[in-house]
């Protein structure tokens, strides 16, 4: 049975509700971040790189939009129409060459390129700017952007950086007479989307057509895979986002095995903590169990631990201090049936039994003065003697039934000594035994002295029974703290545990003449004086008896 | 006794003719663009402290007969179109003998072309294009510091020297500034290798913009190369702000850096101080350090009491610039007959501050180029030249060739 409690207590059960319910979201929040790592990437592209993806695509929008605008201005420059109508050969003005210079500064125009119809090109300011075609110019990329075409890019290569043209036409009278070119840093385009690398993880490349994919620097890239793509800021042209290169995979494999094992390490050192705090929980509970379960079938003899944390050593200290009041409650209720009961019986006998031996000893009193015969003389005596006997026990059992009333009055303590001394110190000398007195000799208490005086022969003449071959009896009064002590010893027979339990049971006793009913009278007296009653006993060694009575109600010297 | 008398005072005739007339010195007037304001401003500000030293020194040489010159220093603020412009009035309006300076090689080729227009000559003193001496070149303009090419020249022997006895070929990404100086080194560099015979590979070509700020996409870009070196073709502040961001992410840790022509200007090892990385191979037209000779420790040190700091290699330029001026004008007797000052020029030697011992500063007739000796060191601790917490050592010298390096193509 103990086992099944074990395995079902109520602790148990809380705690493994409790440990589930802690599994629950440890399990759901290591599967959802799994789920998430396991998809880093794809979200962090997805959330928070489309929207830079599409900014850089603006600036690139924006980059072209200024050079388209500073094209236009040359190509509305009257000196510029006024070139393409010269004679061929003819240089360009100052103005005009002062102004493109001007242009040129910047760092995102290599030159600016004037050519024929024809797409002869004849002037390049700056004049050692000259453009070098490379091969398959007619190959490359051309898309038509609004007023302006956009040739390009070309890639760098042989020592020289890449570049693209944006040209626009020079119109006179709706006619076209020429063109001009802004030769374009191809870096300073791709430069707009640099912003958007980021190392091993990854990084833009921007595309025309599919066919040229360039780096943030403008080298040739080559494809990988694509991740996501910006709308197109040119016909064409497109930044798209591609991995980085850096292997992600291995260290983010490596971070899910370590969260997962993370994740299964807590749930068995959250299921081993259970475990042990279950254990350590029933330790408490079972024993507390265990005790209200004797308590129940009337065994008040179980105590418990008191040492368990908390509350639960708080509950085994009540339950413990609840076991003796108990015990101690069904005691005096018991004792107070008994008596109660004793009382009736008390007062039957008192009026069944002794008012008709009254009658016969008066009754053998008149015979037996009117008896000549001396042998039945004796035998009249004899009833007489063994009826007063009979009443001598009716009296004390009636004593400790009905007690009478103690009459208290400071008794000093030593003169009670000495009295029962002189009474029995003929008896004492038959029986070879030493009355020894000792003590404070100045002590005294409030008793009633009858009380007191029967208290203490009935412990003597017990002390003188114990020691039929002779021995000590010792009668000591002290004080100790705020009591008053009169102990009562011999070193006589003694009782084994059994005998003392028993003996102040009334009608309890090892003698063949005896009442039992000696000391539970005695303690009876002492209690209703005031006092406590606790005897010591052991087998061949003797017997104590000790009396306390408080030093404030029992009086002092 | 007639005839004596008539042979002496002919020679005293003679003699008369050719020496200056004391208290009447002969004066150059002389125009020179820099920037003084803007990026490489510094170039400038040290042009024209090491002009001021220079007319010092021909002050001192006026009793041998040295004419004296006269300059005008103007802001190009780096703009080709402004730089024009002030050229333009030089010429027109301050009448100049010789327009002098300039440190963009694409500035510069705009000046040079106004200059052949003008017949007016050019001394280029701090840009390094090789194109001014080859494709542009004219008989006005004139170059007295080394060039890229012969920096790149030394470039080639260096790597050949560290490089050759590999079985593989070296793998050389080059990262240089988006403008013609960019395109002529590594074009140099590797006709140079070439020509020497080293097996190489090239593992990327990358042309950011002069004055770029941020260089991180193209060092991401040459970490993801399998480089074994790269070749830097940056100067200034293009190249102080690439070697810290560099450095950030890594790059010198896995590539062997290297530049032949402008990173170990004393410019930059003094604005990088501890920023500079150890082992970096470097050059520059002129070292505060090297050659180890009296002259060059005088003429640095002349030029610190003079600024307050440490030249460039700028101010060897330009120092350089004013005495070929003088030089020149001196053995053409004066500055009327261009024809004589040209031939002179041609002709020109120069004993300077960053020559060795034993060695002379010598133009090339050809291609108007000076050839001198090129240092290539490591970049070592050495606090001599505070602000500067790292400084060239560990030296290799290249001695320039007997005449300008031509290639196939006629560049």
């Amino acid at each position: 049975m103990p086992l099944r409690a074990n395995r079902l207590n109520l602790a148990r059960r809380y705690l493994w509700g409790a440990l589930v319910a802690a599994l629950i979201p440890l399990v759901f929040i290591a599967a959802l971040y799994d789920r998430y790592s396991a998809d880093l990437v794809d979200n962090l592209v997805t959330n928070r790189v489309n929207a830079n993806l599409e900014a850089a695509a603006v600036r690139m929008s924006n980059f072209m939009a200024v050079q388209v605008n500073k094209l236009e201005s040359i190509v509305d420059l009257p000196d510029t129409t006024d070139f393409f109508l010269e004679e061929e050969g003819s240089a360009i003005s100052p103005l005009l060459r002062d102004f493109l210079l001007l242009e040129v500064e910047s760092p995102d125009v290599y030159a600016i390129e004037l050519s024929r119809v024809s797409g002869e090109t004849v002037a390049t300011v700056p004049a050692n700017r000259t453009r070098e075609d490379p091969a398959g110019l007619n190959t490359l990329p051309l898309v038509q952007h609004g007023a302006v075409e956009i040739l390009g890019p070309v890639l760098p290569g042989q020592g020289r950086p890449g570049w693209f043209l944006i040209r626009m036409p020079v119109f006179l009278n709706q006619q076209k007479i020429g063109v001009v070119s802004l030769r374009m840093r191809l870096s300073s385009l791709t430069e707009l989307a640099a912003q958007l690398v980021e190392p091993d993880v990854y990084q833009p490349q921007i595309v025309v057509f599919e066919r040229v994919r360039m780096t943030p620097v403008g080298t040739e890239a080559f494809s990988t895979k694509e991740l996501a793509r910006s709308r197109q800021f040119l016909p064409g042209w497109r930044i798209h986002l591609v991995e980085g290169g850096g292997d992600l995979e291995e260290p983010r494999e490596r971070i899910r095995f370590v969260l997962l094992f993370a994740a299964v390490v807590s749930a068995l050192v959250l299921v081993a903590l259970f475990l042990k705090m279950s254990q350590r929980l029933s330790s408490y509970l079972v024993p507390l169990n265990e005790g209200a379960k004797a308590i129940a079938d009337g065994n008040f003899n179980v105590p418990v631990s008191e040492d368990g944390p908390g509350e639960l050593g708080t509950l085994a200290r009540s339950y413990n201090r609840m076991r003796e009041q108990l015990e101690t409650l069904i005691a005096s209720r018991v004792e107070v049936e008994r008596r109660a009961a004793l009382g009736g019986m008390a007062a039957g006998i008192a009026h069944e039994i002794r008012n008709p031996l009254a009658t016969v000893v008066t009754t053998v009193h008149g015979l037996k003065r009117n008896e000549n015969d001396p042998e039945r003389r004796q035998m009249f005596d004899v009833i007489s003697s063994e009826i007063t006997r009979v009443d001598k026990t009716i009296g004390e059992f009636l004593n400790y039934a009905k007690p009478s009333p103690p009459v208290r009055e400071p008794v000093l303590i030593r003169d009670a000594f000495r009295s029962i001394r002189t009474l029995l110190a003929t008896s004492a000398h038959e029986k070879n035994i030493v009355i020894d007195l000792s003590g404070d000799s100045s002590l005294q208490i409030e008793i009633d002295p009858a009380h007191f005086s029967q208290i203490l022969l009935n412990l003597a003449l017990n002390g003188f029974d114990a020691m039929p071959d002779g021995g000590h009896l010792k009668l000591r009064a002290y004080r100790d703290g705020g009591s008053i002590h009169v102990t009562v010893s011999d070193d006589g027979s003694g009782m084994d545990d059994a005998t003392r339990e028993r003996v102040l049971r009334p009608f309890f006793t090892t003698r063949a003449k005896g009442s039992g009913l000696g000391l539970p009278v005695t303690k009876q007296l002492v209690e209703t004086n005031g006092g406590e009653f606790f005897i010591e006993s052991e087998a061949g060694h003797g017997t104590t008896v000790t009396l306390v009575f408080p030093r404030g109600s029992g009086g002092q010297q | 006794m007639t005839t004596m008398c008539r042979a002496f005072l002919a020679f005293f005739c003679i003699l008369l003719a050719t020496l200056p007339v004391a208290g009447e010195s002969l004066r150059i007037k002389a125009g020179c663009l820099f920037p003084l304001t803007g990026p490489g401003a510094l170039y400038g500000r040290d042009s024209t402290v090491a002009i001021k030293l220079a007319q010092k020194h021909l002050e001192s040489l006026e009793p041998f007969g040295y004419p004296q010159v006269d300059v005008i220093v103007e802001d190009t603020r780096s703009k080709s179109l402004r730089s024009l412009q002030i050229a333009r009035r030089l010429i027109d309006e301050d009448r100049v003998d010789f327009l002098c300076g300039v440190v963009n090689s694409s500035v510069a080729r705009a000046v040079s072309g106004l200059a052949r227009d003008e017949e007016v000559f050019f001394i280029g003193t701090d840009h390094a294009s090789p194109a001014l001496t080859s494709e542009d070149l004219h008989p006005y303009y004139f170059r007295v510091n080394n060039g890229t090419r012969l920096s790149m020249r030394a470039g080639a022997k260096y790597i050949r020297e560290t490089y050759g006895n590999r079985s593989e070929p070296v793998k050389i990404a080059f990262i240089g500034p988006d403008y013609e100086y960019g395109y002529q080194a590594w074009d140099d560099l590797r006709r140079f290798l070439q020509q020497q015979g080293t097996e190489f590979e090239i593992a990327g070509e990358y042309w950011p913009k002069v004055f770029e700020t941020d260089f991180s996409p193209y060092i991401q870009s040459l970490l993801r190369t399998d480089a074994d070196i790269v070749v830097n073709g940056q100067w200034g502040l293009d190249f102080v702000t690439f070697v810290k961001q560099a450095a950030q992410l890594g790059l010198f840790d896995r590539l062997q850096f290297m530049n032949f022509d402008a990173g170990g200007n004393y410019e930059l090892l003094a604005e990088l101080e501890n920023d500079m990385p150890l082992g970096l191979v470097l050059s520059a037209r002129h070292h505060v350090n090297w050659p180890p000779t009296e002259r060059n420790r005088a003429f640095v040190e002349e030029f610190r009491e003079e600024a307050g700091r440490y030249p460039s290699y700028a101010a060897q330029g330009a120092y350089a610039g004013i005495l070929a001026m003088a030089e020149a004008v001196r053995n053409a007797g004066g500055t009327g007959d261009k024809d004589r000052i040209r031939e002179s020029l041609e002709h020109l030697t120069l004993s300077l501050p960053e020559d060795p011992d034993g060695f002379r500063s010598k133009m090339d007739p050809v291609n108007h180029q000076i050839l001198q000796v090129q240092a290539i060191g490591k970049t070592i601790f050495n606090n001599s030249f505070a602000p500067a917490k790292v400084m060239l050592g560990d030296w290799r010298i290249y001695y320039p060739p007997e005449s300008w390096p031509t290639f196939k193509n006629g560049s």
